[in-house]
């Protein structure tokens, strides 16, 4: 079963790169996107996977007490909290989206209603009222009152675009409807201004940024900077002139090391073109001819996946 | 290249050649005795590495870093079979560090079959296979930290590597460990040469499970991949001399310009692999 | 203590020392030389400027795949890249197809947008008109692939990463396939993100002019798609992005000097450094072994 599954998934993405895009009249465009969203689903599934396997290695060692029990307790902590924020951030932000989604949607049912000429059993003015009642009760479901530590001014803003809504649907008439769209549309944009400040402020988006800009950039990049480190001894052990060979490698390091920098051209003005002759001529042939050998080793190894030559890859 | 190409003639012809001597080896004068498999240091210090971890008393550990499901996992799958089975042989920990959880199931699976196939599938620890994350740095942190935790006397590093590389390198040498990495990476290759015990280069990743299992399929598809490279050298050769001849007898020459014409459409090959 | 400190500081120890030194004079100091020439880097420039302004319904497509790591690097070279499409006032969209990246793209648009306006207080750079977050998309490749063959990219995407639908961003207003895509700028910290672009980023009529930005680790390997035209332009790590910084700088004197220039000088600095070490460790290899040849001859 494995196999057969494996086969025809391959079979698909074989014929689909095998196939012109249309092939007596018939295309993979329309199913593409659906079978590949389909594979995407299951591999994003798949992070439950990594999930548990967290939970049962440190929670383990947290019930047993074992050695390393504390740093395994700060990870799960930690895990959860950014579970907990991010998970959070998108809840509000879909919030906040439904409501500038409702603004829009108005927008568009106003702008159909002031096209349209009405029909027997709706007439045009009805639709008009319909309208507007829709657009008033959008407005009574806006903020009343502002968050203490959003800013005012984004608040007040709101407030006078909500007003001006206001003012032009006591006066709606059909003829009126354009100024109401529009009244809707500066409602959208100060209502997006005055919730930006208000999330900005939220406790929420403090512990999210807190975690994210203050812990996660930090280290990260506290990390990669390690290499620099380590460059700097690896090229002190590596960079030993033994042979002819080595003589070279080092002399090609430096020269496209100074040929980099700022200093280089200090020394001799043709170093960068000659950094820039390094490498689109010999590190580029070299890395191509990896690639290519490589490349093909990996084509032939998705084909003995596909038709799963491979009895032991097949198990796994 | 204008537009995306499908199955350019040069695919076309590659895909055939593989596909042909995969099926039909002896039209290609296949026979198992006529594979030639040069010998690489780098393969031969895997064994060691095991064996000294063994000797030592320390755990090995293997890892794929940021490897996706894909060709180049299962061409490290065949290393992380042999090296589980010399663990599972010397009664040896083999430590699995993952960042991605579909590979570290695979990774699992072949893990177990190997201990299976000598008889000790009970000695598999579950707990050995961590998944760390799937974060590039986080990755490399965690990594350094299990094996000076875990006091590791071999370490393997085979798949695609990025900026880690040297960091997860440079962890092991910190606690002597014996390393030998294989990267199809080749911006890569030059941390490996500087801070492990052995390196294999690009295609060798592939032939390292042929190497050590001496596995019929794995050695048809080493005879299969060579065959498949001459095709793509004469090709290059072909461009060579036509670009060649075209900048001395001109762009304009019948013979040239055809070919020059056709070239890009083979060239197609090489995107697609 | 000092006996004792003398010890602890065995040569790779030293080396840390000595790089930790290297580096954090110069950032301290914020010592800046003008950055060497980077021939990549301005045809990157070169084929930006290039970029109509006045065709609508054309946009820029700007994958940013890299985490809070690499910003020193792929950062500067973000913002750089940014500032030049806004200033030239050229719409584009930004995108990821790594998780790492999501605050990322949300932010660095917003924070040169800012340091614009206030450099204009009469120009506004609006979300929505000026730039779109399309935010993180699982799937790379499939999901590259499937973007390339979208009959429309807004419908494909249906809402940007704020949750607006596309339908309402005026951005989008005449944007329909890949074929809107004047070109695809793509800057990276991992490996394979840009071939996956290369592989899928194209219909069968139809590839945008693309363009790359690197970590200095990747350079070698984006040369070869540099020289094979794959890619019209490339930044080399924070190099390319001082020497693009400079590039703008000249085009539009009014511009502030960016950090991209200081965080380069002290790599070069740093650079230095490893050549010290490296005619060190090759001293003390030769005189080394003579020395312990005596000993043994001894």
């Amino acid at each position: 079963m494995i196999r057969l599954v494996t086969f025809l998934g391959g079979f698909y993405f074989f014929l689909e790169f095998l196939l012109p895009t249309e092939f007596f009249g018939f295309s993979f465009a329309p199913y593409h996107e659906y079978i590949t969203n389909g594979i995407i689903t299951v591999g994003v599934a798949a992070i439950g996977l990594g999930l548990i396997s967290i939970l049962r290695v440190h929670g383990t060692r947290i019930l047993k007490v074992s050695p390393g029990w504390f740093p395994s307790t700060l990870l799960l902590l930690s895990m959860f909290a950014m579970i907990f924020a991010t998970g959070n951030e998108a809840i509000l932000d879909r919030n906040d989206a439904k409501l500038y989604e409702r603004a829009a949607l108005l927008r568009e049912f106003a702008t159909l209603v002031a096209k349209d000429g009405g029909t027997a059993e709706l007439s045009a003015e009805a639709r008009t009222t319909i309208a507007l009642e829709a657009v008033e009760t959008f407005i009574q479901e806006l903020p009343t009152s502002a968050e203490p530590e959003a800013d005012q001014s984004a608040f007040q803003e709101l407030v006078v675009a909500k007003t001006e809504l206001q003012r032009r649907i006591d006066s709606g008439s059909r003829e009126t409807l354009p100024g109401v769209n529009e009244g809707l549309a500066q409602v959208a944009t100060a209502l997006r201004a005055y919730k930006t400040t208000v999330r900005e402020a939220s406790s929420n988006r403090k512990v999210y940024n807190l975690l994210y800009q203050g812990l996660w950039t930090a280290l990260a990049a506290a990390m990669f900077s390690l290499l620099g480190f380590y460059i700097a001894a690896a090229a002190y052990r590596a960079f030993r002139v033994r042979s002819v060979e080595s003589a070279l490698m080092m002399g090609a390091a430096v020269i496209v090391m100074l040929g980099q920098i700022p200093f280089g051209v200090w020394l001799y003005e043709g170093l960068p073109a000659l950094r820039s002759w390094f490498l689109s001529v010999p590190s580029s042939a070299a890395f191509r001819a990896i690639r290519l050998g490589a490349g093909v080793a990996a084509l032939l190894m998705a084909i003995r996946m596909w038709l799963c030559l491979d009895r032991k890859g097949g198990k796994a | 290249m204008n537009g995306l190409e499908h199955a350019t003639p040069g695919a076309l012809l590659l895909l055939a050649i593989l596909l042909s001597a995969l099926f039909w080896p002896k039209l290609w004068r296949y026979h198992r005795d006529t594979v030639v498999l040069r010998r690489i240091p780098g393969i031969d210090a895997i064994e060691a590495a095991v064996a000294r971890a063994a000797e030592l008393g320390r755990p090995a550990s293997f890892t794929t870093s940021l490897t996706a499901l894909g060709p180049v996992l299962y061409g490290s799958l065949g290393v992380l079979r042999f090296v589980a089975q010399k663990c599972a042989q010397y009664r040896n920990r083999l430590l699995l560090p993952q960042s991605a959880p579909d590979v570290m199931a695979v990774c699992d699976q072949a893990v177990a079959d190997s201990y299976r196939s000598v008889g000790r599938l009970n000695a598999v620890r579950p707990a050995d296979t961590v998944f760390l994350t799937d974060t590039q740095f986080a990755f490399a942190a965690g990594y350094m930290g299990l094996l000076q935790r875990e006091n590791v006397g071999a370490a393997f590093l085979f798949g695609d590597f990025a900026a880690e590389s040297l960091i997860l390198a440079e962890a092991g040498q910190a606690v002597d460990a014996m390393q030998v990495a294989a990267t199809t990476s080749p911006e890569q290759v030059a941390f490996f040469v500087c801070a492990t015990d052995a390196t294999l280069i690009g295609e060798e990743l592939f032939a390292a499970s042929g190497y050590l299992g001496r596995d019929e399929e794995d050695m048809k598809a080493l005879f299969v991949q060579d065959r498949a490279k001459l095709a793509l050298l004469v090709l290059v050769i072909v461009g060579v001399l036509l670009e060649t001849g075209a900048s001395i007898f001109g762009y304009e020459s019948g013979l040239i310009q055809r070919g020059l014409q056709w070239m890009p459409s083979f060239g197609g090959a090489i995107v697609a692999s | 203590m000092i006996r004792s400190l003398l010890r602890f500081i065995d040569a790779r120890r030293l080396i840390f020392i000595l790089v930790l030194v290297t580096l954090s004079l110069p950032l301290l100091l914020r010592w800046s030389v003008p950055p060497v020439r980077m021939t990549a880097a301005e045809l990157l420039f070169n084929e930006i400027e290039k970029i109509p302004t006045d065709v609508p319904g054309k946009i820029v497509y700007l994958a940013l795949d890299y985490g809070p790591g690499t910003k020193a690097e792929s950062g500067s070279q973000a913002k750089a890249l940014i500032e030049h499409l806004m200033r030239r006032r050229i719409k584009f969209l930004v995108t990821a197809q790594v998780l790492d990246a999501a605050p990322i793209i949300n932010s660095i648009p917003d924070e040169v947008a800012a340091g614009l306006m206030e450099l204009y207080p009469n120009e506004k750079w609006e979300y929505g008109i000026d730039w779109v977050n399309m935010g993180y998309t699982a799937g790379a490749g499939l999901n590259i692939q499937n973007v390339a063959k979208a009959a429309s990219i807004p419908n494909f995407f249906k809402r940007d990463a704020r949750g607006n639908s596309t339908a309402e961003i005026p951005l989008f207003n005449g944007v329909t396939s890949i074929e809107s895509v004047s070109a695809l700028i793509q800057i990276t910290a991992y490996v394979g993100t840009l071939e996956s672009y290369l592989q899928f980023f194209a219909n069968e009529k139809y590839r945008p002019i693309f363009l790359h930005g690197c970590t200095s680790i990747a350079t070698p390997q984006s040369f070869i798609y540099l020289d094979s035209g794959q890619i019209k332009g490339l930044l080399e790590g924070i190099a390319g992005a001082a020497w693009y910084g400079k590039l703008l700088s000249d085009k539009y004197p009014d511009r502030p000097v960016d950090d991209s220039v200081v965080i380069n000088t002290t790599l070069g600095v740093a650079h230095l450094l490893v050549i010290l070490l490296i005619v060190a460790g090759n001293f003390v290899g030769i005189f080394g072994t003579r020395a312990s040849k005596r000993r043994t001859d001894v």
